[in-house]
């Protein structure tokens, strides 16, 4: 009798929250500016200036943009390099408040539609120096800040050295992360090689710590062409027993080394190593190390084509004599297409494997569906998601997702 | 060395913290010229335009609305030749516009000739103020 209750009051509460939100974007909408989000309303730009082919992702303006402290690559009338500061608006603009609502229907379990999260987050630069960037999330209940960080840049336009410190997301090449046009993570991003009593790292997590980068900049001879590189080396506080960020018992710290490049509207390639370990002084003592390097790239075939791919290799070293090293390797191949104005379809291959004696560890999937930003404050996404794992079970997700954005 | 990652976190806490107020004092208002471009037809009907000018003119909605509104150069008030040159190569400068010489000189050619059909009074008007 309990379980009906639930299942039936899951739905109604997705429901209403989501009419609470989109009445919520109808009323706070200012009647004489777009009902865009924060940064499009206060650099009173459209969408695509920044993102392609849909909303998260990013194209390079937009990578460059974010990685720079939220300042705007632009030229002057003389064609050289300069970065345009966030402009400031009413308190109301320079946030977003995003929401998102699911309708799941997960093998095993009975369909639902939810509010999955209801996020606040807002950054921009505070001077040519100074920057900021924050996020606070109402995730299945609790509410918790996920992101706070702040940025110092010094330097001309074209060549600067930044510092990031705070609780920040860790990778500059992002486009299967928080950028994804889909719902599912990649498994080289999302899969962790639990061993022992460590449940095991992944890349994906935000994490507390300290960043030295160096950015490089500069403008072509014609067309609005631009290209980048960043460098950077990052010190973080390492993550708990459990996986995540700031464990009592962790003693030791991360380190995380990347470069990212970007060239043209929409190309990149990256790399990253990190080397990282987790200690614990309770009863079941351990102290394990791990390590990852990885490249990731993308390159726009033509224009609304893009294929993107990423590999990774891990090894993991655990005090735990049963089990000792794991070495481990994934990889990505996704395709986006762009098959409608606003509209673009996705699908994508992963390949998880730890090598361990068994093959417990061994996970494929394959992603496909697609994202229609129908106006610019709704994105809808339906996407399929077919699992196998090294012992043969099979799993399903279908999702489909609608994010309202103010 | 945790202690002091966990002291730079806190910092950085209290200057997302105050930046949240900061932002909204110094608040910089859209410019109300530009708004009003902005919020004007965001089409120019072409069926009476040469063939030439109605492809340019695809061209010319396609990258000019990657940025901004179409609404804004539909509506602006360039007229005279000098100042869609001005205006397009400073657009053909930024960043990611995608505008190379090719394709700023066919946007530049449908501007001036859309200027001075469909603006033709203001086009004859700030031509004589300029002689």
């Amino acid at each position: 009798m309990t379980i009906k209750t639930q299942s039936f009051s899951r739905p109604i509460q997705g429901w209403l929250w989501a009419i609470a939100l989109v009445a919520g974007v109808w009323l706070l909408a200012p009647a004489q500016a777009q009902a865009n989000p924060s940064f499009a309303r206060r650099f009173d730009a459209k969408c695509t200036m920044c993102h392609a082919p849909l909303p998260p992702r990013l194209n390079n303006l937009g990578i460059t943009f974010k990685r720079l402290g939220y300042r705007l690559p632009d030229a002057d009338p003389q064609g050289v390099l300069i970065l345009q500061d966030t402009p400031n608006r009413a308190l109301l603009d320079n946030f977003s408040l995003i929401g998102d609502v699911r309708l799941e229907n997960l093998k095993g379990k009975p369909t639902s539609i939810a509010m999955h999260e209801v996020e606040l987050v807002g950054a921009g630069s505070l001077n040519k120096y100074l920057s900021f960037a924050t996020e606070v999330a109402w995730d299945v209940g609790e509410l918790g800040m996920e992101q706070y960080e702040a940025q110092l840049l010094f330097g001309r336009p074209s060549r600067n050295f930044t510092a990031r410190f705070g609780m920040m997301a860790p990778l500059l090449w992002d486009k299967f992360g928080h950028q994804r046009l889909g719902i599912a993570r990649a498994h080289v991003l999302n899969n962790r090689v639990s061993a022992g009593a460590f449940v095991g790292y992944r890349p994906r997590d935000n994490q507390e710590g300290v960043e030295i980068g160096a950015n490089f900049t500069s403008l072509g001879a014609e067309g609005g062409t631009m290209r980048s590189t960043f460098l950077s080396a990052a010190v973080f506080n390492g993550l708990t027993k459990a996986g995540n960020e700031l464990g009592e018992n962790n003693k030791s710290k991360d380190v995380l080394a990347q470069v990212h490049h970007v060239w043209g509207e929409n190309h990149t390639i990256g790399a990253l190593w990190y080397r990282g370990r987790v200690t614990n002084i309770d009863t079941t003592a351990y102290a394990d190390t791990y390590s990852r390097w990885g490249v990731f790239g993308n390159y726009e075939l033509r224009h609304g084509t893009d294929a993107l791919a990423g590999f990774m290799v891990g090894r993991d070293d655990t005090t735990s004599s049963t089990i000792g090293r794991i070495s481990s390797r994934s990889w990505f191949a996704e395709l986006n297409q762009t098959i409608a104005p606003r509209t673009a379809a996705f699908a994508r291959y992963d390949r998880f494997e730890p090598r361990r004696p068994s093959a417990t560890g061994l996970r494929r999937g394959m992603t496909v569906g697609v994202s229609c930003q129908t106006i610019d404050n709704l994105l809808i996404t339906a996407e399929y998601t077919g699992q196998k794992t090294g012992t043969g079970a099979r799993g399903r997700d279908i999702i489909v997702r609608a994010i309202v954005i103010y | 060395m945790k202690s002091s990652l966990s002291f730079l976190g806190m910092g950085a806490a209290v200057i997302v913290f105050f930046a949240g107020g900061l932002t909204t004092l110094a608040q910089e208002p859209l410019e109300p010229r530009i708004a009003a471009y902005d919020k004007g037809p965001a089409t120019i009907d072409v069926a009476q335009y040469p063939a030439d000018m109605q492809k340019r003119y695809k061209l010319f909605a396609t990258r000019c609305s990657k940025c901004h509104t179409i609404a804004r150069p539909i509506n602006c008030d360039f007229v005279l030749e000098d100042e869609w040159e001005r205006y397009v190569k400073r657009m053909m400068r930024k960043p990611g516009s995608g505008i190379n010489q090719a394709a700023g000189k066919d946007i530049y050619e449908f501007l001036a000739y859309d200027s001075k059909t469909r603006k033709k009074a203001m086009y004859e008007k700030r031509t004589k103020e300029v002689k």
